[in-house]
């Protein structure tokens, strides 16, 4: 990916611009840091045996990690902005890798509940998600989607290589040297890449966004350069909260939380009462997951390119329609219908919703806004997978969770495409005649 | 009941942010490795630790050399 502007320190034409080095730093530190705190479902038998416990127990800090990394997303964002990603990412790389060698040395449940589940989950709120988001958005506004999703794709690459990879070192060794060596992985390999190559600012580096030459016209999507100040941009993230874009995307992602949360924890059961093997619903499980990685980088890509509250909206619509067919079709065919429609709209919510964010309220409070809209997707799913579960309870069918998740994810299409994108987004911003150097862009408050 | 139901199948996640991998798929992942490959699972552990060891330390590899250049190109 060639760009025009020469490396300030050199004045040599840059072949690569460096921004793409910080993602794929990024794309690795989602992998490893993904990929292990998903490979938990693999130790489940053995912790049975090895702690004399129940599922429910080793369940109850798989839960409350999940609880407690939504809860940090808004701290972690606002030491990022405050500190600063790399700093953040330092950290958190540094205790998320101990904290996993920590769950290697576990006595017992409560030991795994308060590592895994206090600890490590927290931890890992610095060490990838919101403060990552944060540092792509400063050096990516041309192709902020496409940046963002390749990092995402990062925690996809993640399911299919360290999952498999904890699941073999498993069957050659026991679960403690499995967890010691993820948590090597982590600080050998995550941390001298953030360390080394990650840098807040591309202007740290004498560089513009996107590694654009300054005011550069000839660009398609180019944010015309004089304005450095997007619409809702606002000294104090708390003056953020009276603005309408930021509830129109917390409740959209709050819908995106609902509906994987629920699939992601029920999915199984539904296909059991289906009278579907585990072994399709597995499956059909992989095939979303190949059709999403792919989907999510087309969709980032095709994001840079159109308004993306429209593509958010149509994201949402097509889970809505992959709801659809689990309450209409008949087993086999939900399943299969699932899986494709699902897939492509599985991860895709991710880059919109951040790239949206940081053309609307700017980069000042990124991290912290960020953080609000992640814990409200991460709560909608700590909701549903309970609301699911009592109602399959209650009627001995999912039916009406199923309902619920598509009428809210109808409810999500309509809320984003209703974002006036075009009068908040920095991207649709004009700069006035006669004001090359002063930022034009109001900071209303709607 | 209705909370043994969903902490029982907490573990059922399948990947979307940074939740946790379902058993099943695990299992069935597997065993289609072992249908496919054949190959035992050290070889699997090996291939799949160098794999993943060899993108930072390839990526480091490059960003070095970047940076010597533009030190060289300084003096």
């Amino acid at each position: 990916m060639a760009n025009g502007q020469n490396s300030p320190k050199t004045n040599e034409p840059e072949v690569v611009f460096y921004g793409w080095y910080i993602v794929a730093a990024m794309f690795f530190t989602s992998l490893i840091g993904v990929g292990s705190r998903q490979g938990f479902g693999v130790f489940v038998k053995v912790w049975e045996e090895d702690f004399g416990t129940s599922v429910g127990m080793i369940s109850v800090a798989a839960g409350i990690g999940w609880t407690v990394n939504g809860l940090v997303q808004p701290v972690a964002g606002s030491l990022t902005d405050r500190f600063g990603g790399r700093r953040v990412m330092t950290f958190g790389l540094i205790g998320m890798g101990l904290a996993t060698i920590g769950v290697g040395l576990m006595p017992n449940v409560y030991g795994l509940i308060v590592m895994y589940g206090f600890v490590l989950s927290a931890l890992a709120g610095g060490a990838f998600g919101t403060p990552t988001t944060s540092v792509i958005s400063r050096w990516f506004q041309r192709k902020r989607g496409m940046a963002i999703s390749f990092v995402m794709a990062g925690g996809s690459a993640g399911g299919l290589i360290m999952v498999p990879f904890a699941a073999y070192l498993l069957v050659i060794s026991d679960w403690r040297t499995a967890w010691f060596v993820m948590g090597g992985i982590i600080l050998l390999f995550g941390l001298p890449l953030v360390v080394g190559i990650v840098r807040d600012n591309p202007a740290d580096m004498g560089f513009e966004p996107d590694g654009d030459s300054a005011g550069d016209p000839e660009e398609p999507n180019a944010v015309p350069h004089q304005i450095r100040v997007a619409p809702l941009e606002t000294t104090h993230w708390r003056d953020s909260v009276h603005s309408a874009p930021l509830w129109q995307l917390s409740v959209a992602f709050w819908v995106c939380g609902i509906t994987t949360g629920m699939i992601a924890v029920h999915f199984v059961r539904w296909a059991e009462s289906q009278d579907i093997s585990a072994g399709t619903a597995a499956l059909a499980f992989g095939v979303l997951s190949v059709i999403n990685g792919a989907g999510l980088i087309v969709v980032g890509w095709i994001s840079d390119y159109m308004p993306r509250k429209n593509l958010l909206g149509v994201v949402y619509l097509v889970r809505a329609g992959a709801f659809l067919a689990l309450i209409f079709l008949p087993g086999q065919a939900a399943l299969w219908s699932f899986a494709v429609l699902g897939g492509m709209s599985w991860l895709a919510t991710v880059p919109m919703t951040n790239g949206l964010t940081a053309d609307i309220y700017g980069l000042r409070n990124i991290g912290m806004i960020n953080g609000l809209i992640m814990m409200s997707h991460q709560l909608g799913g700590g909701v549903a997978v309970i609301a699911a579960g009592v109602v399959f309870d209650v009627w001995g069918t999912y039916h009406a969770a199923f309902v619920a998740g598509f009428a809210t994810l109808v409810l999500a299409g309509v809320v984003s495409f209703s974002i006036n994108e075009r009068k908040y987004s920095i991207r649709y911003q004009k700069p006035l005649p006669n004001t090359p150097t002063v930022a034009t862009a109001a900071s209303d408050g709607d | 009941m209705w909370i043994e139901t969903t902490l029982h199948s907490a573990l059922g996640l399948i990947l979307h942010h940074s939740e946790y991998v379902d058993p099943t798929l695990v299992d069935w992942l597997k065993d289609k490795i072992n249908q496919i490959t054949g190959v035992s699972a050290t070889t699997i552990v090996v291939v799949l630790g160098v794999a993943t060891a060899a993108f930072p330390i390839g990526l480091m590899a490059l960003a070095l050399r970047r940076a010597r250049r533009a030190r060289r190109h300084n003096r």
